[in-house]
């Protein structure tokens, strides 16, 4: 597999001013600013292949923001280096513009008032394409990205699904090798979610684009991804393919049972209790210490009414992490 | 080029629906130069007088709406709170990752919202200079063209000015302030009162200012074509444009590389 991103102790110190509480410390700050030196990002190692769909992710500060924008040209390193594309980002910004696209689903990249028709014909002057070129690349993402209902309709009448769907062709016109998708999904509804999800998926095996997202929604990560990057506190605390995750780290079942009369079950080596609430129960396993048929024996057969069993959600798995790197 | 061309037409497409908002904008022009009729037309009447400092009362008239049409092009948010609020908020950053020069992009939006802001403005100004003090006599369609160069490198000159400030938000929380002050100078020694109405020893000073290349030069001009003057007036421009770049270019960077070094 040919190596489209690759980062090599990469590392950005931020110098950030502090001052002293109170009005006091307002005016001294003014006089004497002090600073100190915050470590954003530190010595990140990573390579990631083309085609590839990967997760970035992170709690918030984490260093995830800075780290993209170090791999887009947007920030400068302190030290070590970023080879996106065969480009260094920070030397040669103006080239990697030509590879890379950028979708931020907070910061809007369209012109409102515009159609996207109009949108996409500007996109594509900026990046030099020709016409005839531009009007090949709406064709061919108005059929990937379905857009034919709306190409014609000003970009302030969209829905916000709509929007992210313009917002992803907008950032797919000149053919980019990577796109940078941050927060794709946020905001939308489940339905339109899916649907993005789809188009995302599509893109990636239509034109062969390396997806690198960012998202806190774990539904995003676990369809589209089958690689999961963890960063905290500016270092990278996880790379793993998302099944190893899953099977790694997928040592506790949820157990919903409701019975038909009260059972008093307190918390012991391997059960603990989340919900006890009449007659229902909510128990976390610990499967590596005690399997879900002992549980289910512990709590007598004859007296359930109903149950449910599932894997602890991602977003718990997720977080666990963050919590076990600090 | 090609970029900033569709720039220039996508930012017009957009523009062209708010064209009824510069005709509404208008009225606050308007309002200002009713009140500089009312004012000159009392100073003209009270020391009866045809002639003020070479000025008849229908030239200063005509002045001041010519000046008021020239400073609604540099109030544009597009020089002012678009570069501020992208620099503050930090969405500049994004901009850098576009193949393309952000101070070349404004420029091109500045330029767009003009063209239908100018025709706009220079209708209705035209119009409510007929109606308060009938035609410019002194006015020589002949140098017209020349005319047109000269309101073109003024407006190109104050924006420069905007713009230049607009970028001190990359050091300073809120420029506004610098453009408050660039407002009121524009205001006092360009848009009220032509150069011959104040004292000879201020006068060279704004002679050779950023005021009279962006405001009162080329007005001057309007009012009463002067060869020799209108060379004076080009060479100033010129000076200046090449000058402002200068800054604005310097400026420019050093804010970009302060936001790659420490973010936005």
């Amino acid at each position: 597999m040919t190596k489209i991103i690759e980062i090599k102790h990469l590392s950005k110190t931020f110098k950030v001013k502090e001052k002293e509480k109170g009005f006091k410390g307002s005016l001294k700050s003014i006089i004497k600013p002090k600073y100190k030196l915050k470590k954003a990002v530190n010595n990140i190692n990573l390579s990631i292949d083309k085609g590839e769909i990967i997760a970035f992710i992170g709690p918030n500060g984490a260093g995830k923001s800075t780290t993209i924008k170090m791999l887009t040209g947007i920030l400068c390193p302190s030290s070590g280096q970023a080879i996106v594309s065969g480009v260094n980002p920070a030397k040669q910004r103006k080239k990697l513009a030509y590879k890379i696209g950028t979708v931020f689903g907070q910061k809007e990249q369209l012109w409102t008032q515009l159609t996207p028709y109009d949108n996409f014909k500007f996109f594509g002057a900026i990046y030099d394409l020709k016409d005839y070129e531009i009007e090949k690349r709406i064709k061919e993402l108005n059929d990937t990205l379905e857009l034919n209902d709306f190409i014609n309709t000003p970009v302030r009448n969209l829905s916000l699904g709509q929007r992210i769907r313009c917002e992803i062709a907008a950032s797919l016109i000149h053919k980019p090798e990577i796109l940078f998708l941050d927060e794709p999904t946020i905001g939308l509804d489940p339905v339109v979610k899916e649907n993005i999800r789809v188009l995302i998926k599509r893109m990636n095996k239509e034109f062969g684009t390396t997806i690198f997202l960012t998202s806190h929604d774990v539904g995003d990560i676990e369809k589209l991804c089958k690689r999961v990057i963890i960063i905290n506190d500016g270092k990278v605390v996880l790379d793993d393919s998302m099944s190893n995750l899953k099977y790694n780290y997928l040592n506790k079942k949820i157990i919903e049972v409701k019975m038909k009369e009260k059972v008093n079950l307190s918390d012991e080596d391997g059960i603990t209790v989340l919900k006890d609430k009449g007659y229902g129960l909510k128990l976390s396993i610990d499967v590596s210490k005690k399997s879900v048929s002992d549980v289910i024996r512990m709590l007598d057969t004859d007296k359930i009414i109903d149950i449910n069993i599932s894997n602890e959600p991602l977003e718990n798995i997720i977080a666990n992490i963050y919590k076990g790197s600090k | 080029m090609r970029k900033y061309v569709e720039v220039y037409k996508s930012s017009l497409m957009g523009e062209l629906q708010y064209a009824k908002g510069f005709l509404f904008n208008f009225i606050g022009t308007l309002i200002h130069i009713f009140i500089f009729f009312a004012l000159w037309k009392y100073l003209y009447s009270s020391g009866d007088k045809s002639i003020i400092n070479g000025y008849t009362l229908v030239q200063m008239i005509w002045y001041v709406t010519f000046t008021e049409f020239l400073t609604g092009f540099s109030s544009s948010n597009i020089l002012r709170k678009t570069p501020t609020n992208d620099i503050v908020s930090g969405n500049i950053a994004y901009a850098l990752n576009k193949p393309y020069n952000y101070t070349g992009y404004l420029f091109s939006r500045f330029f767009a919202e003009s063209t239908i802001k100018g025709i706009i403005n220079l209708i209705c100004s035209i119009i409510l200079g007929l109606i308060l003090i009938g035609p410019l006599k002194t006015f020589d369609i002949r140098f017209l063209p020349f005319m047109i160069v000269s309101i073109i490198l003024a407006m190109i000159v104050a924006a420069l000015i905007r713009l230049i400030i607009s970028y001190l938000s990359f050091w300073v929380e809120d420029s506004e302030p610098f453009q408050w002050l660039f407002k009121t100078v524009f205001l006092i020694f360009g848009v009220t009162f032509p150069l011959e109405m104040f004292p000879m020893y201020i006068r060279p000073i704004i002679r050779y200012s950023p005021v009279y290349a962006a405001l009162s030069g080329p007005v001057k001009m309007i009012i009463n074509f002067n060869i020799n003057e209108y060379l004076g007036v080009i060479l100033s421009q010129l000076f200046y444009i090449v000058l402002l770049i200068i800054i604005l270019k310097f400026e420019y960077k050093k804010g970009a590389r302060k936001l790659n070094v420490n973010g936005g």
